[in-house]
């Protein structure tokens, strides 16, 4: 069975526009995903060892889950959790990316490649653009799966100073 | 859970490393919900329940709750700065979530240098890194590139 319809293929490709996280990094969220990461290196969180870095920083990993629910977005997203007339074909894996019409319902993390090219400063503005890159079905034990392959670019600051590049591999079955 | 120690790298450079060298292998856990859930606040991401629901996580034919991958490959990146030194620069990180965490398990954080090798005037050390549990089982393989300065440079 084709799981991946003309639709999502004609996605490959697609590139978002750079779009910015809702608001810059603030110093408690740095806090909460360092501890999270069981990493309380001094660079996070004291002036003088970021010094290197121009203040403290966010873990390098820190960007790619820096795009929360904006104060103003009223849609609450544990609305609707068991929704009996969601059908499963059509997911949003990116904000700024269109929806991907695959008609399974799990979506699992495969795993991540990143490229890092700096830290994000406590303060800084973070934006992001994304590209579907790939779509890949494959047989699993538990049944049919799509791969989906997408390019995460991430930068700081209206200069755009380059932090990480992600090839993220999302698993919808 | 088990201590974990956990502070600014060592000074460590890229004369240090040899290939075949091995990392002190780094425990983590008993990994358990609260891990996940702290991840989840960290992240503001709550809308995959089978992070934290075992009826959903069952219902959607997982074994069981299983922790976030993001998350372990953090603890797998976090493991990998320590080991290079302060000076190091992450310049590359993999990670496969091969198999999943599940709450009660055990991670066993470990590394080799693969290559130790100079390119255009850098030196870089690329290693082999993967969380295995107390099954022996390889959850998470990974490998990492970093780039690290030469002694008195």
């Amino acid at each position: 069975m084709e799981l991946i319809s003309d639709a999502a293929r004609a996605l490959i490709g697609t590139r978002s526009d750079w779009a910015e996280a809702c608001h810059p990094v603030e110093a408690s969220e740095a806090r909460r995903f360092f501890q999270a990461i069981m990493d309380d290196s001094p660079r996070y969180r004291s002036e003088a060892a970021g010094s290197r870095y121009g203040g403290p920083v966010a873990p390098p990993g820190f960007p790619v889950h820096a795009f929360r629910r904006p104060a103003s977005d009223a849609t609450d997203p544990l609305e609707g959790r068991g929704d009996p007339e969601f059908d499963g074909s059509s997911r949003l894996l990116r904000h700024h990316l269109p929806r991907l019409p695959i008609a399974l319902e799990g979506v699992l993390n495969g795993g991540y490649e990143y490229e890092f090219f700096s830290y994000a400063r406590v303060g800084e503005r973070i934006f992001s653009r994304s590209t579907y890159r790939d779509l890949r079905q494959r047989e699993g034990r538990s049944g049919p799966m799509v791969l989906v392959i997408i390019e995460d670019e991430y930068a700081a600051g209206t200069e755009l100073r380059p932090l990480l590049r992600s090839i993220a591999t999302t698993i919808i079955r | 859970m088990l201590k974990v120690e956990t502070r600014e790298p060592e000074e460590r450079f890229f004369e240090d490393f040899f290939e075949g060298q091995e990392f002190p292998t780094v425990t983590k856990g008993p990994m358990m919900v609260g891990d996940q859930v702290r991840w989840a606040g960290a992240c503001d991401n709550y809308e995959s329940e089978f992070h934290h629901d075992e009826y959903v996580a069952k219902a959607q034919g997982l074994p069981g709750i299983i922790l976030s991958g993001p998350l372990m490959a953090s603890l797998l990146m976090t493991a990998v700065i320590q080991w290079t030194g302060r000076h190091g620069r992450l310049v590359r990180f993999f990670d496969q979530n091969r198999g999943s965490t599940m709450p009660r398990d055990l991670a066993y954080l470990k590394g080799r240098v693969k290559r130790a090798f100079e390119e255009g005037g850098k030196t870089f050390v690329e290693l082999d890194c993967s969380i295995t549990n107390q099954r022996g089982e390889v959850t998470t393989p990974g490998s990492a590139l970093v780039e690290l300065p030469r002694r008195g440079r």
